[in-house]
């Protein structure tokens, strides 16, 4: 079992290497993939990383982000890793939604 | 000069100290870490600054040169011809050698930092210790490979025919041993400046990162889905999916709880995605499916939780026998379920933890003999989670640190693991069973190399 740690439910992960995993502020939520990899949402964001040898971006330890148009506030990732799911907060004109991604890979 | 890694467009930040060297960008991106003198002839320090040239920062004031960001977010420079590290939070420093340095670069990992002294590259790990000689060639500036299994370095063999030294681009590969370093370009192909080698300052190597697939998201066709019909759903502030990935769950600010059914393709293709039920539970912050998909335990304020059966075709819910569940306390007990679906772990703010076995059949719980467990010194937990073979249990404590327990496979009774608890505040936990916690052990101070 592998423990990474953070600042709390709104700061960056530390204390693993590779930490910061997402050098932004704040990530209000995050979740484990089946392989390691992680995901945060920053609300807007949703960033993607691996960590040390699970990496699934270009560049070792840096993040993808992906705007989202929404506002996620919550996040999981299915146990095969093939789907993430958002719980997003609401707005004005549309309320409280939940979203549904699929991992695309592309070179 | 700032340039896109397309090499289309450039553009040039302004003078920024008196003398601006070594840039590099910090992990992210978004800031370059440099070199810098507060006026002529004064000592070079460290300085940060984001790529479009704002918030300009000093991080050192007793000198700091050359530096080479790690991606665990500490820095390894140079300081008065000796190797340093910079801490995460840029407020302490760690020497790591004594006897000479120069031109550091950090590998991948964050863990060890390779360094040129007396003309020789050498490796050391960043808490200061295992210092290596990599290899007896001459070598200056030399480079990590984006995979951490090689090391790039400007190195120079004598030519008897040119009474002279010949300038060579090197790789060494650290997984051999002993290493020996493979000279990829000779002499009159690299456009290196032997003598700026030879001092060691400006001249640098970079590797072209491996292009691995890019993972990226794109929207399930559907999404967004509003968490329940009419004018105003209620925000989503917890979701959950079931193993089998049919399932979505919900937890809305308004308390309630909505299912969303997924189907997929004879390809594993999403077919549809649609709202299945919306149920109210009163005061649900989290939820959390049993592996099995077969049960939905939903954390709910004033110390309780309830659990559902769950009809993997329609999303249905159906209260389990006994539910809410009362752990006492007044926030939201954090839940976990073990991999075999046999005992629910709910651990709330009375610095306890509950662990109950769960009907097969019924999915009713039954408190173990021994439950509530102590232990958590009368922290509130935030999280729990079991290891994927059920046989540990970690518990959160946003106050106090990572409380790790050993889990009696037969009884489910919970005995706490020596050095409890691990860390520092705030915790997510990555499941991986052959390898052992690793959060915030405290080692002794290196001797410095």
């Amino acid at each position: 079992m592998t423990i990474a740690a953070g600042n709390g439910p709104s700061g960056p992960l530390t204390d693993l290497p590779g930490s910061p995993v997402f050098p932004v502020d704040p990530v209000i939520a995050h979740a484990f993939g089946p392989d390691g990899s992680l995901a945060g949402t920053t609300g807007p964001e949703i960033l993607l990383a691996g960590l040390p040898g699970f990496v699934t971006t270009d560049v070792p330890g840096v993040p993808t982000a992906t705007g989202t148009g929404v506002n996620a506030q919550a996040i999981a990732i299915s146990a095969d890793g093939r789907l993430l799911a958002t719980g997003n907060s609401g707005s004005a004109r549309r309320g409280g939604t939940v979203s549904l991604w699929r991992f695309v890979q592309s070179r | 000069m700032l340039l896109d890694a397309d090499g289309r467009r450039a553009s040039a930040l302004p003078r920024l100290t008196g003398d601006d060297e070594h840039p590099a960008f910090l992990p992210g991106g978004r800031m370059l870490v440099f070199d810098g003198v507060s006026s002529p002839g004064a000592p070079q320090n460290l300085y940060i600054v984001s790529t479009d040239g704002s918030g300009l920062r000093r991080l050192t004031t007793a000198g700091g040169s050359d530096p080479a960001p790690c991606v665990g977010g500490t820095i390894a420079f140079v300081r008065n011809g000796n190797l340093y590290l910079l801490s995460r939070d840029r407020r302490g420093t760690r020497r790591l050698t004594t006897r000479g340095a120069g031109a550091p670069s950090c590998a991948p990992n964050g863990r060890v930092v390779a360094f040129v002294r007396d003309g020789r590259l050498y490796t050391i790990a960043t808490d200061g210790r295992r210092l290596h000689l990599v290899t007896r060639a001459p070598a200056a500036i030399p480079a990590f490979s984006p995979d951490g299994r090689r090391l790039a370095f400007v190195t120079t063999s004598t030519v008897p025919a040119a009474n002279g030294d010949a300038t060579n681009l090197a790789i060494v590969d650290l997984r051999g041993r002993p290493a020996t370093p493979r000279i990829v370009i000779a002499a009159d192909g690299f456009s290196g400046d032997s003598g700026t080698i030879t001092r060691g300052s400006s001249a640098g190597l970079a590797w072209q990162p491996v292009r691995t697939a890019l993972t990226t998201l794109a929207p399930v066709a559907g999404s967004p889905l509003a968490t329940a019909a009419g004018p105003s759903p209620s925000a989503s502030q917890a979701v959950a999916l079931s193993a089998g990935g049919r399932l979505l769950a919900s937890a809305n600010a308004d308390g309630t709880v909505t299912l969303f059914t997924i189907r997929f393709d004879l390809r594993g293709r999403v077919r549809s995605f649609r709202r299945a039920v919306a149920r109210s539970v009163s005061g649900a912050t989290a939820v959390s499916f049993a592996p099995t998909g077969r049960l939905l335990a939903v954390a709910q304020s004033g110390g309780r939780f309830s659990l559902f059966g769950v009809n993997r075709n329609s999303g249905a819910l159906t209260p389990v026998q006994g539910s809410p569940y009362d752990v006492g306390g007044l926030g939201a007990p954090a839940l976990a379920i073990d991999p075999a679906a046999g005992r629910l772990a709910a651990a709330g703010s009375t610095g306890s933890v509950s662990i109950y076995a769960i009907d097969p059949v019924s999915g009713a719980l039954t408190p173990v003999p021994g439950s509530p467990f102590a232990g958590l010194d009368g922290a509130a937990a935030d999280s729990a989670s079991f290891s994927q073979l059920g046989t540990t249990l970690a518990v959160g404590s946003r106050e106090t640190g990572v409380y790790e327990f050993f889990v009696d496979s037969d009884s489910g009774a919970l005995s706490l693991v020596p050095g409890s608890p691990f860390g520092p505040i705030g915790v997510t936990l990555l499941d991986h069973p052959p390898t052992r916690a690793r959060c915030g052990r405290v080692r002794p101070a290196p001797t410095a190399r």
